[in-house]
């Protein structure tokens, strides 16, 4: 989600129709474009080609039809990729976009923080969320493995090419300066010019040299070691950020696919326990109705730091009745409340309002909730559909549950 | 008989050892005599053209093939040499196994395991190979690539670039280096390596002309449409720039410039796609 995210933002403003005006002097195919060959199409096509990229990279990042936009997003991703890459130059950070695209596309991605798993969890409220399985583990060690591969033949093609000249020789300080060429190096001009400094102390040049090619061989390590994850990664990401930072060329793109070495389970983790557990919101609901239970399940999947209590008021009231003495049961069956962690009981429109704010992925829209006119028409359509369910096979029960 | 645990480790040391003696001292030793006529009739005769290229020259394309395949195999004999260890074997099957008390994940099915070991090694493979016959800069497989940026050892001067300018519809006029947003949609890079591929080619005369044409010819076009707020221009000149490189950089806005084709507005020749 947020690598088809990161991939919106980047190539929204990209033109690729502007390749179908560009003279065939400049057209030499590389590759699979060589390959399958593949024509650089007509400036409409490739205008609709490119807009459908993006619609499919949206639709990716919100998870809606996962596996087809995804799919898709490879597809066209990759055409729309190697075109530029046969005029001129090959830019080696765009390659791992495709295999980032591919991997993805394979997976079940739309599993996990997706529209398609709360539209999911609201046709099928009895699954469990994501079951444990390796069908969410393999894409991770995919990327792992391919960006150590990359990494591993960038420090092999420095030896096999340059011997430790790389280390043992100015080279990396003959880079700094060029660098800082102007027109001399197309590839854009460093943030800072610090390159030249560096350039003045052979032995830090060096040093860095060594570092990098270190860094770059030992990368295949981190799929085995815990250790390596922890050193090699961050080591090889400074040393892309220095070549952005002393050198110019930018791998922005690249850096898109670190996303896979964050350890995003332990964070949610951690983030769980330091939630507080009295400071959780109880969100009260008919446990005998299908549609509270669809709503229950979608809240349940958007709730990933545990901030909702779910306490079903039909099985769970002696006990409800016992904590919140005020409330009745017949009003928490025939409205959804949420009692917040201060105390505050919400019913119906105003009870969603408050849970928005506990919860993470709805925060972009809590505020909306507060735009005058939002919450009337809410209200009103939470009435419509709580009397609606009540008609439509949902009555509500009379009486406890419990005994 | 039973073999003493540091015997393959000594073995292996040994035939390291024996491995880079050759690369190194051996195998240059030899070529040095081939080449001064002494020595083997086969290597001899390998060396041909040595009155034209020094001993030297032989030595180091011995050694520029050597090394990789040299390095290749000391890094399988250290591999194999630390697997040969039975406390590592067993390090590395308990690794792989599951905690006691972790939940045990599922498999994906048949069908997707075989998907993803194809997609696994296809990349894997097609990456190796890549790595293995290490095609010229421009000739790889996309999306496969052994990416050998700043792989080369760089000369420190001069510094030599192809470069395009405009020439403004001033009096005087003015020229402007061609970049950014006057040269979409190439970024430098690939417009420069362009230039060096066209200049090179066997008709250089009738590529260069169309591709100085057709940059013009997108130049105004987005101009017109507001794309860039460039001036009008009346030529585009290609140049081979040279920066005799100081350690400053302070020599980077007076490169010496040598025109190597123009191209006139007033006069487009036709296109040749």
């Amino acid at each position: 989600m947020l690598f088809f995210a990161l991939m919106v933002v980047f190539f929204a403003r990209r033109d690729y129709a502007g390749w179908a005006d560009v003279s065939r002097v400049f057209w030499k195919p590389v590759g699979i474009v060589a390959l399958l060959r593949l024509p650089v199409l007509p400036q409409p096509a490739l205008a609709a080609f490119s807009v459908a990229w993006k619609a499919l990279l949206v639709l990716s990042a919100l998870g809606i039809f996962t596996r087809i936009s995804t799919a898709g997003a490879f597809l066209l991703g990759t055409y729309l990729i190697g075109i530029p890459e046969s005029f001129g130059k090959i830019h080696h950070a765009d390659a791992i976009l495709v295999w980032a695209m591919a991997t993805l596309a394979l997976s079940r991605s739309g599993d996990g923080w997706s529209v398609d798993a709360l539209m999911r969890a609201a046709r099928r409220p009895e699954l469990p969320s994501t079951p444990r399985s390796g069908e969410y583990t393999w894409p991770i060690r995919m990327m792992w493995l391919v960006m150590s591969i990359i990494f591993f033949s960038a420090g092999v093609s420095k030896l096999r090419h340059g011997g430790l000249a790389f280390v043992t020789s100015d080279a990396l300080a003959t880079h700094f300066i060029h660098s800082n060429y102007g027109l001399g190096r197309p590839a854009g001009a460093p943030l800072v010019d610090w390159g030249l400094w560096f350039a003045h102390h052979p032995v830090l040049c060096r040093a860095m040299g060594a570092g990098s090619l270190l860094f770059e061989l030992a990368l295949p390590l981190a799929l085995f070691s815990r250790w390596a994850r922890r050193l090699v990664v961050p080591g090889v990401f400074s040393l892309q950020l220095g070549i952005t930072f002393l050198m110019g060329p930018d791998f922005l793109r690249f850096a898109f696919c670190y996303l896979f070495w964050v350890p995003w389970e332990k964070i949610g983790v951690a983030l769980k326990k330091s939630t507080d557990t009295k400071n959780r919101h109880q969100f009260l609901y008919d446990g005998s109705c299908g549609l509270c239970q669809k709503t229950v399940a979608v809240v349940r999947r958007l709730d990933v730091l545990d901030r909702i209590v779910f306490r079903d008021a039909l099985r769970d009231w002696p006990a409800i009745r016992t904590e919140f003495p005020t409330l009745s049961q017949e009003a928490c069956l025939e409205n959804m409340h949420v009692v917040t962690a201060s105390g505050r009981v919400e019913t119906g429109f105003d009870a969603y309002r408050a849970i928005s704010w506990s919860l993470p992925l709805l925060w972009p829209i809590a505020p909306l909730l507060y735009v005058p006119l939002v919450p009337a028409v809410g209200r009103r359509v939470y009435a419509a559909v709580a009397r609606g369910r009540h008609r439509g096979g949902c009555p509500v029960p009379t009486r406890s549950a419990a005994p | 008989m039973r073999i003493p645990r540091w015997l393959p480790v000594v073995l292996f040391g040994v035939a390291i050892a024996l491995l880079w003696t050759i690369v190194e001292v051996v195998a240059p030793a030899a070529i040095r005599s081939a080449h001064s006529g002494r020595g083997p009739l086969a290597l001899r005769n390998a060396l041909s053209g040595r009155d034209v290229h020094p001993a030297s020259h032989y030595v180091a394309v011995w050694r520029h093939r050597a090394r990789p395949a040299a390095v290749a195999v000391t890094v399988v004999g250290l591999v194999a040499a630390t697997l040969s260890s039975v406390a590592v074997r067993r390090r590395i099957a308990r690794a792989l196994v599951p905690r006691a008390g972790s939940p045990a994940a599922s498999l994906p099915p048949p069908g997707r395991r075989a998907a993803v070991t194809c997609l696994a090694l296809g990349f894997a493979g097609g990456s190796l190979i890549e790595l293995a016959i290490d095609p010229p800069y421009r000739g790889e497989h996309w999306p496969f690539s052994q990416y050998r940026m700043y792989s080369e050892t760089p000369r420190r001067s001069p510094l030599v670039g192809r470069r395009l300018f405009g020439v403004t519809a001033e009096d005087p006029a003015r020229e402007i280096p061609l970049q950014g947003a006057y040269i979409r949609p190439f970024d430098g890079p690939r417009l420069a390596i362009s230039f060096d591929r066209l200049d090179q080619a066997p008709d250089r005369e009738r590529l260069l002309t169309a591709a100085l044409a057709d940059c013009l010819r997108r130049y105004e076009l987005r101009r017109a449409r507001g794309a860039h707020a460039g001036p009008r221009l009346e030529a585009l000149r290609l140049y081979r720039l040279t920066w005799n490189v100081d350690d400053r950089a302070s020599t980077r806005d007076s490169p010496g410039k040598e025109l190597i084709w123009e191209v006139q507005a007033s006069n487009p020749p036709t296109r040749s796609r």
